[in-house]
């Protein structure tokens, strides 16, 4: 049998599979499809110190091969998810690493969400979201910029022992100075892609979809565009990098962690398929065994970028 | 608990221009189904269709073990489902969501139904199910035209039935809001359900949810179906939002702001 294991700065995964954030709420949802014991981990909704409403509707728009979102980090604050979601989570499942991603609209309420999270013993590691295409303020505005991302990731590991990784966003002209910046501000790992940004309109109305005009494209439409993200901050980094974006199979997953992953999130295709993760996740030591893959360590890597 | 499966086609046919009523084997499902509950529907042989499809339950057949339900034809997705072959299987979830609330509907009570469109068929189950129950029903329902009209004869075997259709081509000519103005002023009912577009809701809240209670079906677009990805969510009157998919998509009417 292949080994699956893998094992990150603040996980000991199982396997590399995990829900990606804004897919999954808090694990509720899909406990009523599985037993999440079988996640290597789970990623939460993103959390921010106060509750958020989000955005008007309609928040969601089918495409071809994918679907635009614009929920707008609705959640129901810190001081919730400590009080409710996190222990259900620790009390149903207290052996799965939970990953929280926290989002905000400036240092100091990203740095005190991820401060309040040491309340949580179930909680592994951080995933700071610097890349949510959907919020006027916050979010993608640090980054895109390598310097905000820097601050940020620094303020908020100053805060925590948990290690942070940073969710990077995709609509940049270059990611490598940003991965490279918050890299050097104590960033423990990488997640990597957030959204595309898109939009679409209705041939009726004349209008666009989407209440917010913008949203972000996710699914398998952008699996392509996430492996070359990958690919290229994997060439400037040793940094772990949990790898998302339009994975819905083993095969989707293996080609992500050849690009340079280290593990794996799944996004969308929870919506399409609820048992996406489990089936993945049986199908990953025969896909494994297939293509002749021993271990899910470096070594998989694609050459040209070591 | 909603469930994976892949359901067999039995029958798939035009109602209405546009409009296809589909029927699936599935005898787990209509053991724990509700009327107002739905399903979520996978397009077959088309992943480029990407996400789910959900749609309202609209009869439960116990007997033969078999659900129905009825969609209009909107885009490709949609399309595609009306090429799907009887004897071929759809991957739903379901049953979604939570139903018209009937349980303490008692003999005799008269209940009111409003429906416009393909809001109209899950209110057939629930006509059905209020019938069964000793229910006086009266429906109103709302169509285009008399060429776009469906089901008045099914609803007519579960009480009285009243219609409008905005060309005037069948029954009242105008929208339900100006038919319930009309004929229904005088009437005395205990409890009024409603599925349909926002200003067939709005007229229904408006109307009756001060003397009675009053329960207004939501549509949404949505991604999971299930509570997740906080897609689909509604205002509510006392200033939170509510999920259409697992809090809905039946609500009180008093609850929510549309």
């Amino acid at each position: 049998m292949p080994d699956v294991t893998v094992h990150l700065p603040g996980l000991d995964l199982k396997n590399p599979i995990m829900p990606a954030s804004g897919c999954f709420g808090f694990g509720q949802e899909y406990s009523q499809f599985y037993d999440l014991n079988q996640l290597g981990a789970l990623i939460t909704k993103a959390t921010t110190l106060k509750p958020r409403q989000g955005n008007p509707t309609p928040r969601v728009a089918e495409t071809e091969s994918g679907m635009l979102n614009a929920i707008g980090l609705q959640n129901p604050g810190v001081d919730h998810v400590l009080a409710k979601e996190l222990p259900w989570l620790a009390e149903h499942y207290p052996e799965l690493p939970i990953i929280v991603n926290v989002a905000g609209t400036h240092v100091d309420d990203y740095a005190a969400v991820c401060a309040a999270l040491k309340a949580a013993p179930n909680v592994k590691a951080i995933e700071l979201n610097i890349s949510c295409p959907n919020v006027a303020h916050g979010g993608m505005e640090f980054g895109t910029d390598p310097d905000s991302a820097a601050q940020l990731t620094q303020a908020c590991s100053a805060v925590t022992d948990l290690p942070i990784y940073v969710k990077l966003s995709p609509n940049v002209t270059d990611i490598r100075p940003i991965a490279e910046a918050v890299s050097r501000a104590g960033a423990a790992g990488l997640s990597l892609i957030n959204t595309l940004v898109g939009e679409r309109f209705d041939l009726m109305t004349r209008q666009p979809i989407l209440a917010n005009v913008t949203g972000g494209l996710s699914g398998p439409a952008v699996k392509p565009v996430a492996l070359r993200l990958i690919q290229q901050v994997r060439s400037v980094t040793d940094l772990p990098i949990i790898g998302m974006g339009g994975v819905s199979t083993a095969d989707d997953a293996l080609e992500m962690l050849v690009a340079g992953a280290d593990a794996i999130a799944v996004g969308s295709a929870n919506f399409r398929e609820p048992l996406a993760c489990p089936n993945i996740i049986a199908d990953l030591p025969k896909r494994m065994t297939h293509f002749h893959f021993e271990n899910l360590t470096k070594e998989i890597h694609w050459e040209g970028t070591k | 608990m909603p469930q994976q499966q892949l359901l067999p086609i039995v029958a798939q046919h035009q109602v209405a221009p546009e409009i296809y009523e589909m029927i699936l084997t599935a005898p787990d499902l209509v053991q724990t189904a509700q009327p107002g509950q739905f399903i979520d529907v996978l397009v077959p042989d088309h992943p480029e269709h990407f996400l789910r499809r959900p749609f309202a339950i609209a009869t439960c057949d116990a007997k033969q073990g078999q659900i129905s339900f009825t969609y209009r034809v909107k885009g490709p997705g949609t399309e595609a489902m009306v090429a799907c072959q009887v004897g071929t299987s759809l991957d739903v979830l379901g049953p979604l969501g939570h139903g018209f609330p009937i349980a303490d509907v008692t003999p005799g009570t008269p209940v009111l139904l409003v429906g416009g469109g393909t809001g109209i068929p899950p209110l057939l189950g629930l006509a059905q199910r209020l019938q069964q129950q000793g229910a006086q029903v009266t429906t109103v329902l709302g169509y285009r035209s008399q060429a776009e009209s469906f089901y008045q004869d099914r609803f007519a075997k579960t009480g009285e039935v009243c219609i409008a259709s905005d060309d005037g081509t069948l029954g009242f000519h105008g929208h339900v809001g100006l038919l319930m103005a009309a004929q229904l002023t005088e009437r005395h009912f205990e409890r009024a359900f409603a599925c349909g577009p926002k200003g067939l809701l709005m007229a229904v809240k408006n109307r009756y949810q001060a003397q009675m209670p009053t329960y207004l079906s939501l549509e949404s677009r949505m991604a999971c179906g299930i509570g997740a990805c906080y897609a689909c969510v509604t205002p509510t009157t006392d200033h939170e939002l509510k999920k259409i998919c697992s809090d809905g998509p039946v609500f009180p009417a008093q609850e929510v702001v549309l």
